[in-house]
């Protein structure tokens, strides 16, 4: 009993995957090239002679995903609007930015996302409509996936500074407030989203860096040769999650650390053993190129030189 | 042999790690019978191993010899010759069935019976909380910047800050500075670990008294559950988690009291100092948010994507919206719970665990591409509202299940019945409290049975505000100090 019991989940999960394998397969096909310059040929040819066409809608959804897919790969930031569904919400249309980056193996990570507000209550949004052309909306960040240890609120403060941060600090010159414009540092969002992929980027490289230097390490180990035992690394890892700081641990019982920069160099190092640190091994890893990659090619030097 | 009367002299320095409690001390029992058998012959192993056995010595033929004049009670217990010796009846103990107590008898009667050092205590204790995630209500604190009065930073200062918003703790650096803000006050013992499960580094302090108190005359009170707080610095995220619900800033102490919740609170207060650098002070603020579930906390205020996208917006969290720039299906036509096996799959590919039995268990066998078809039936589309709502939340595929034991919501609203044009009438506030296993994942359900409507309940039952404790006014969160 228990046996058909399992040989039923299993054909079960088995027409699961060629069902998903199958719509895998036709969103490909619809959204390959070829079929897509036929129909728009076809397309064309239906406008001129004003007959009918039957197009079902997974091919035309399919030609606007695919051209999406194309905006998120070659532009890597792209925007998208979402509707809040709260019903409490006072303003229920957000700007979401949608930023994909990829990684060292090809592929791509989760997407991350910003969803931005506009800012202001009834009464700006009237003065808005009425001048929207000079004045951008004022935006502000609502919900965000970015995690914790990018400075998120810190550059938010920089590049979208606040209408109510500003209404604090120029009170003094309400009176004039309806006159003329009020003297607010402007909002700047593609910088803002800029920085913010810069930090995100940089810190999926320091991964990347990481994981191609455990890689290397099976390399590094083999050739050192036998008799200098001691040199060899036992340990190579990230101290934290953001990989700011890479932590070494010798056979010999010495530990280091070394910060990697934004561009991917060797900034400062430090190796400390039994007898108090070792400058040679420090100077090894923050000399040459510092390129943070060839980290361990300049240990191995030291070792064999 | 007589031995020089012990003289003792009053220090500033915290408890050794080597002070033993007696092991007559009746509560001793109690404290090692909480962990299972397994559990704690592991423990035992863990003392006895080679690196760490010069710190838990236990009790072998030789202190036998040389207490023998003074204790003449002979222990049913025969002391070992050597460690090895040692290793051997708890691995024959490992081996067998039976119960906890004769484990328990073992160590304090027999192996220990020269007492239990405080390190010992505090890795049982540890022990049990991993064991049992759910058995402490931790509290999430924010360690923020304390900005000079006049809010003037230089430029210099403002590029600091954005290198550097996650303070580095360095353990041994912080335990020096927190024993330097307390020690005057506070006599306590402290244990650093790394969690073996989670993302954190758990600190014990077990407060005893304060330095004027003679506290080794009372051995219970280094056992005292009561006297213990925890602290969780969850790794790369400007929060800490404390096992101390009191409320954050300074209490006033009219009086010098040393009871134990003063304590507790003055070595609260000492944390964020001993954590400030030069040049960058920090404080803690408080975050609204309480939950038993540590896996709750790191979902909520930890390093991850979820911080600040919950409730209706955790399709971005969980990345369950759409799927890689790569992939040829439109978005539309997969459903989200494919999205989250997807991933699952992926990381199980990239651990090289991919054997078939995994894969099998993650394949929901009773969905079919609903999504595809277009039957408006009413169960669909409030399934259809639930989702926009509630996103992934709640739902027990999402990696980031987040859940909530107690939600305190206090409603400022005023009555329907009472007319709104009296100002002098106070207003009425209602206060709602919910409690269970999974607040949030609770709420779901009942708008999946549609016992709630899913377009109508506000965001905070949606658990879109992340917080355990809420004010809320036309179903918004109002701002605590707004």
């Amino acid at each position: 009993m228990e046996e058909l019991d399992a040989e039923i989940s299993s054909v079960r999960a088995e027409i699961e995957n060629l069902r998903k394998r199958k719509r895998f397969l036709t969103s490909s096909l619809l959204s390959s090239e070829p079929i897509q310059t036929r129909l728009a040929s076809a397309k064309q040819a239906a406008a001129s002679s004003a007959v009918e066409l039957d197009v079902s809608p997974l091919i035309e959804t399919a030609d606007a995903h695919v051209s999406v897919n194309h905006h998120r790969i070659a532009f890597s930031t792209t925007t998208f609007p979402f509707h809040d569904p709260s019903p409490h919400a006072d303003d229920a249309s957000l700007l979401g930015v949608r930023i994909d980056i990829c990684r060292r193996t090809g592929h791509f990570t989760k997407p991350y996302y910003i969803l931005l507000k506009r800012e202001g209550n009834k009464k700006d949004t009237t003065n808005r409509v009425g001048k929207r052309n000079r004045d951008p909306p004022r935006l502000r960040v609502h919900r965000h996936t970015i995690p914790a240890f990018i400075p998120l609120d810190s550059l938010a403060e920089i590049y979208l500074p606040s209408q109510a941060a500003h209404h604090k600090s120029s009170r003094e010159d309400s009176d004039e407030e309806e006159l003329k414009p009020p003297q607010t540092r402007k909002q700047d969002l593609p910088a803002f989203v800029r920085e913010i992929r810069r930090e995100l980027v940089a810190w999926h490289l320091r991964l990347d860096a990481v994981e191609f230097l455990k890689e290397e390490l099976a390399k590094h180990t083999e050739s050192i040769p036998a008799e200098s035992e001691g040199e060899r690394i036992v340990s190579l890892a990230a101290t934290a999650l953001e990989a700011r700081y890479i932590r070494l641990e010798w056979a010999d019982g010495r530990v280091g650390r070394f910060k990697v920069s934004d561009s991917g160099r060797v900034e400062r190092a430090v190796v400390i053993g039994d007898s108090g640190r070792d400058k040679a091994l420090e100077y090894a890893l923050t000399g040459g190129d510092a390129r943070v990659e060839s980290v361990l090619n300049r240990l191995l030097d030291t070792v064999v030189k | 042999m007589a031995r020089g009367k012990t003289v003792r002299v009053p220090t500033a320095a915290s408890l050794p790690n080597n002070l033993r409690i007696p092991s007559t001390t009746p509560i001793l029992t109690k404290t090692l019978g909480r962990l299972s058998r397994q559990v704690l012959i592991d423990l035992v192993l863990e003392w006895l191993d080679d690196r760490n056995v010069q710190s838990f010595r236990p009790y072998l033929a030789q202190d036998e010899a040389e207490d023998r004049d003074d204790n003449d009670e002979a222990s049913p217990y025969a002391a070992a010759k050597d460690i090895e010796e040692v290793r051997e009846t708890y691995r024959e103990l490992q081996d067998r069935k039976g119960g906890k107590r004769e484990v328990v008898e073992q160590i304090l009667d027999g192996d220990w019976r020269h007492g239990i050092t405080l390190r010992q205590l505090a890795m049982v204790d540890l022990r049990y909380m991993e064991d049992h995630p759910a058995s402490l209500r931790w509290t999430a604190l924010e360690l923020s910047r304390i900005v000079a009065e006049d809010g003037q930073d230089s430029s210099a200062t403002r590029a600091a800050d954005i290198s550097a918003c996650v303070p580095r703790i360095h353990a041994a650096m912080f335990l020096s500075n927190l024993q330097r803000e307390v020690s005057s006050l506070v006599k306590a013992h402290y244990h650093l670990v790394r969690s073996k499960t989670l993302p954190l580094t758990f600190l014990r302090i077990l407060v005893t008294d304060s330095p004027y108190q003679n506290s080794r005359s009372n051995p219970g009170t280094l056992v005292d559950s009561s006297r213990v707080l925890y602290v969780a610095f969850p790794d790369s995220c400007p929060y800490i988690y404390t096992s101390i619900s009191s409320s954050t800033g300074p209490k006033a102490n009219p009086r010098f009291a040393t009871d134990t919740r003063t304590l507790q609170q003055i070595v609260r207060d000492a944390i964020p100092k001993a954590l400030s650098q030069q040049q960058q002070r920090l404080t803690l603020k408080a975050t609204s948010l309480t939950a038993k579930s540590l896996q709750a906390l790191l979902a909520l205020r930890g390093p991850g994507r979820s911080n600040a996208a919950n409730g209706a917006f955790s399709i971005f969290a969980d990345a369950a919206l759409e799927g890689s720039p790569l992939d040829p299906r439109p978005s539309h036509t997969v459903t989200p719970e494919d999205f989250l096996q997807q991933q699952q799959q992926q990381q199980q590919e990239t651990q090289k665990s991919n054997n078939q039995s995994s894969t099998e268990n993650t394949v929901t066998t009773t969905r079919t591409n609903d999504f595809d078809d277009s039957s408006d039936s009413p169960a669909k589309k409030r399934r259809l509202a639930v989702h926009t709502r509630f996103g992934t939340a709640g739902m027990a595929l999402s990696p980031l299940n987040a859940p909530l034991d107690r939600l305190d919501i206090r409603l400022l609203d005023p009555h329907h019945d009472t007319p709104a044009t009296t100002p002098s009438s106070s207003h009425p506030t209602l206060s709602l409290t919910f409690s269970g296993a999974d607040v949030i994942g609770g709420f779901r359900k009942l708008a999946d049975l549609g016992i709630l409507q899913p377009d109508r309940i506000p965001a905070w039952m949606t658990g879109e505000e992340a917080v355990s404790v809420a004010v809320v006014k036309g179903g918004r969160r109002v701002p605590k100090d707004g």
